[in-house]
């Protein structure tokens, strides 16, 4: 592997409290998301990746404060998703602190707004975040949205490559089967797919143990690792993620 | 006092906070009165190079910033900041640039093989190769990872180049000087804490 990869620390968050999500339904609440960011972050994270899952009206402004506490309490890069829907959404979370944002549902319902997001903000700034569900009756993978209550019809590697020409700089592929599962990351998901995008992929889900970093040491062009449960509930940390990483041959980020 | 050129383009929320951070006085400014005051420019960009440009014209602020650059004064360019600083950008058309850095704004793939699997755009953090130190940055400084988000370069003289990033097999500048004129191609604000070690020890050697 050629450029470092990115350790991603995913916090979902409702309601101002950092979530652990369960395959997208049932949830628990963990704690204050500002905490975990900053600890995070003092412990090497790469980027910090703050999803808002029950994104609504309502909500909005508690996001926007949240994010903004987050940027002063860390200096890397800032994703965010969640409930983005307008040109006006993204302009809020840029100003207060996002680097980048993640777009899922909105890009269905308008294609457009990528077009004019990567006009203005530049196209690495665009995340798509792709919630991908094998679909075993037709034996594909499916782009799934709203936090995989909604089907988009799309095959992921098709519904990709159609948001790539309008303007999205790198993807976020979250495996809905093993979200939360401390399953393992999808090795078969994530090999059919990174091989066949010609940007960078974020890839999350499932990680379940640092033997999983094993298992990914062979797949090439990964560019990055979202991390929820397995930080949140202290079963490892971002340093000894990294350390095992290199103790396999990838390059990491140590400072 | 740093000018932060304000343009219309991107998003400087973290620059800000960087130059906070590290106790730098600045101000976000357009205007000529207060840039010819400064004693440092920081020309942020972020986005595509001809929105930018374009931008930079409309305002009139090529001109006041190339005016100060004449007569001495240091000026920063970070990101599509340092590419402004070429004489064109062949991103999305051909594009004008300042002119202040013989060079131009080419895209990654230029550099790679059609065979090579490299990505686009360039993200992620990498430490730089160092050629020279004429910025007087510390030893402890330079081997850090900086933080990359682009998917063109710039091709510009070796003379020039301080320092440059590896992708994949391939390198390109990551740091260029030419006088007072110096150009950042990753994002010091977004790096942590190296990235503002690095900015505070740029800042200086430009008071110097």
């Amino acid at each position: 592997m050629s450029v470092n990869l990115r350790i991603i620390p995913r916090l979902d968050i409702r309601n101002n409290k950092l979530i652990k999500p369960y395959q997208f339904e049932g949830v628990k609440e963990i704690g204050n998301p500002i905490t975990f960011a900053k600890k995070y972050f003092k412990n090497n994270a790469d980027e910090i990746l703050i999803m808002d899952v029950v994104a609504s009206l309502y909500n909005r402004n508690n996001k926007i404060d949240i994010i903004k506490k987050i940027s002063k309490e860390v200096s890397i890069p800032i994703i965010v998703g969640g409930g983005i829907r307008s040109l006006e959404d993204a302009d809020n979370l840029f100003k207060n602190g996002a680097d980048k944002i993640a777009l899922n549902t909105a890009v269905l319902e308008n294609p457009n707004l990528i077009k004019k997001l990567s006009n203005k903000y530049g196209s690495q700034s665009i995340v798509l975040s792709i919630e991908a569900k094998r679909n075993s009756k037709n034996n594909y993978w499916e782009a799934l949205n709203n936090n995989g209550r909604d089907h988009t019809g799309y095959e992921i590697v098709e519904w990709a490559k159609k948001n790539i020409k309008l303007g999205i700089g790198e993807i976020l592929l979250t495996s809905v089967d093993n979200d939360g599962t401390l399953k393992g990351l999808d090795i078969n998901l994530i090999d059919y797919f990174l091989d066949k995008i010609s940007i960078p992929t974020i890839v999350s889900g499932g990680m379940k143990d640092l033997e999983d970093i094993n298992k990914i040491k062979n797949i090439k062009n990964l560019n990055a690792i979202s991390v929820g449960s397995l930080l949140h509930y202290k079963k490892t940390n971002i340093m000894k993620i990294k350390f095992h990483a290199k103790k396999y041959k990838i390059n990491v980020r140590i400072k | 006092m740093i000018s932060i050129i304000d343009y219309g383009v991107g998003n400087i929320f973290n620059i800000k906070k960087c130059l906070n951070n590290i106790g730098e006085k600045f101000i976000v400014t357009n205007s000529e009165r207060i840039i010819n005051d400064s004693n440092i420019i920081l020309l942020p960009g972020v986005g595509s190079f001809g929105y930018a440009s374009k931008m930079l014209r409309k305002t009139n602020l090529d001109k006041i910033i190339k005016k100060n650059v004449k007569k001495g004064k240091f000026l920063i360019g970070t990101c599509v900041g340092m590419q402004l600083l070429m004489d064109q950008s062949y991103e999305k058309g051909i594009h004008t640039g300042l002119g202040l850095i013989s060079g131009q704004v080419e895209h990654l793939k230029n550099l790679y093989s059609k065979k090579n699997e490299a990505k686009y755009p360039c993200i992620g953090y990498s430490k730089l190769n160092f050629v020279k130190n004429n910025l007087k940055i510390k030893n402890e400084t330079n081997n850090k990872c900086f933080y990359f988000v682009h998917s063109y370069y710039v091709n510009t003289n070796k003379k020039f180049i301080i320092a440059n990033n590896k992708y994949y097999d391939k390198e390109y500048p990551a740091i260029i000087q030419k006088d007072n004129i110096i150009g950042l191609q990753f994002h010091f604000e977004i790096s942590g804490n190296s990235g503002q070690k690095l900015i505070s020890e740029i800042i200086n050697y430009s008071k110097k």
